[in-house]
């Protein structure tokens, strides 16, 4: 039977003026999970609550079959994750943050590190503050693939990258789970991206989860027209599921 | 938690340099100014109380203390780590100064104990200020931890000089305290001390346990 890299069950947190409930989905191992919604929907939630950086108020979430309110950090020891912000402190160079991996991570690898840096274009002695946008998600990739993990948990990873490096980056995580025992779980607004990645869709819209599918079955069961008015009276009702107007030319 | 450490020891180092620069400037006055060296000592002790809180501070700013939620770290560790930087800064800064005035000590053949032992004691008051501000701060956030801080400090501070001032002519403590004699003295308040440096850095790790980021 393979192991799922992440289970989730029935999942719920309350914050005052939002609600993610009953959220359920499985992550298989060797597979790539997307997932989107809209602002607020409830995705950094999800990921927080699964790195335990919120308390959840119900449910069960399970990294490699393990409960992740027992010996998270020893699960994350095999966890790579890309934030939307990566907090590094800003009067750090790239030796200083090896140095720190190195105390953190039990796998840490320098020699990759350093190969991704110099893939990316880092500047070795600069200091982390004087990095770009761009330089900085790229150096929190680098530090997320740097230490073995078999997990990786990204949110919105590739925003703020010009188009070349995001397709570098894309393919760099295809490369990473041809490993079957290497999963990723990806949140983002860039569709093309998660086309391009997913095997697996989760749709989160106002805290609950709408649908979760294989990316292949969405396609083939889902599709676009783009059509006039009159053209869309003449289309099956039934087929029409959501259904926008009022396009601005 | 060798890379938290490390961590807060090169933001130390870059970040924190006009601190120990001044620290050696104060240590190095106090050589000369016999007279003023506690108050001295105590400057050095109260603004290396404060490395903790602004490396707290700067992982709020740098939001290493989101980021740090991502790593393989326990919320506890998080906490010992500045409770460690806090011991290893006073440590560092009473260790520089003994040596100091035992250098002097030796070229002048005049070796104070008693003052080395006033110096210990007030490297102990830099922890009990470091103790007071971490748990508000570890729950609330520096900011908003400020003022609650400052209030904090007035609420332990008051009562203990209402006492002083009540008990300055009481016969039976200033007997008790000739008893005690300096070094009791000194004892006693590092034992305290170290006692509600101890009890902060518990009561830190159950509130930033709590906390959410």
């Amino acid at each position: 039977m393979t192991q799922n890299a992440i289970e989730i069950k029935n999942l719920s947190k309350n914050f005052k003026d939002f609600e993610l409930s009953d959220i359920s989905f499985n992550l298989p191992s060797g597979c790539i999970m997307g997932l989107v919604g809209e602002n607020g929907a409830g995705k950094s939630t999800t990921i927080k609550l699964i790195l335990g950086m919120l308390n959840k108020d119900g449910g069960s979430v399970k990294i490699f079959g393990n409960d992740n309110s027992k010996n998270l950090e020893l699960i994350k020891q095999e966890v790579g994750v890309v934030t939307d912000v990566i907090g590094i402190p800003k009067c750090l160079t790239l030796k200083e943050i090896d140095m720190v991996m190195r105390g953190t991570f039990e796998n840490w690898n320098s020699e990759k590190f350093y190969s991704l840096s110099e893939k990316f274009s880092l500047p070795e002695k600069k200091r982390f503050g004087t990095f770009s946008r761009g330089m900085e998600m790229k150096l929190g990739i680098a530090v997320a693939l740097s230490h073995n993990a078999k997990l990786l948990i990204l949110d919105e990873p590739t925003s703020g990258l010009d188009p070349v490096v995001r397709d570098e980056v894309v393919d760099m995580l295809i490369d990473f789970t041809r490993d079957e025992n290497c999963s990723i779980l990806i949140s983002s607004h860039i569709i093309s991206d998660l086309e391009k990645l997913c095997d697996y869709i989760a749709f989160l819209h106002k805290g609950k989860l709408i649908l979760c599918e294989e990316k292949d079955v969405l396609l083939a069961r889902y599709g676009i027209v783009r059509c006039t008015a009159e053209q869309l009276k003449t289309l099956n009702e039934s087929a029409i599921r959501y259904k926008k107007s009022n396009f601005r030319l | 938690m060798k890379g938290l450490l490390l961590k807060d020891f090169y933001v130390t180092i870059r970040s924190y340099k006009i601190i120990l620069i001044t620290d050696v400037l104060f240590i190095s006055a106090s050589i000369f100014f016999n007279d003023i060296t506690d108050f001295i000592m105590l400057v050095v002790a109260c603004s290396t109380a404060n490395i903790p809180i602004n490396l707290l501070s700067d992982d709020e700013k740098s939001r290493w203390d989101r980021y740090s939620g991502t790593l393989p770290y326990k919320k506890a560790q998080i906490v010992s780590s500045k409770y460690l930087i806090g011991i290893f800064s006073q440590l560092s800064a009473l260790v520089v100064i003994i040596a100091a005035h035992m250098i002097k000590g030796l070229i002048t053949h005049e070796m104070q104990f008693e003052k080395y032992a006033v110096f210990a004691l007030l490297f102990f008051v830099g922890l009990v200020v470091s103790a007071v501000d971490l748990p508000v701060s570890f729950r609330l956030g520096v900011e908003k931890g400020r003022p609650y801080g400052i209030i904090l400090r007035l609420i332990i501070v008051l009562p203990f000089t209402v006492l002083y001032i009540a008990t300055w002519d009481n016969e039976i403590i200033s007997h008790f305290i000739e008893k005690l004699g300096n070094f009791g003295i000194i004892a006693a308040a590092v034992l305290v001390g170290a006692g509600i440096y101890a009890l902060s850095w518990v009561l830190s790790i159950a509130l930033y346990k709590k906390r959410e980021n």
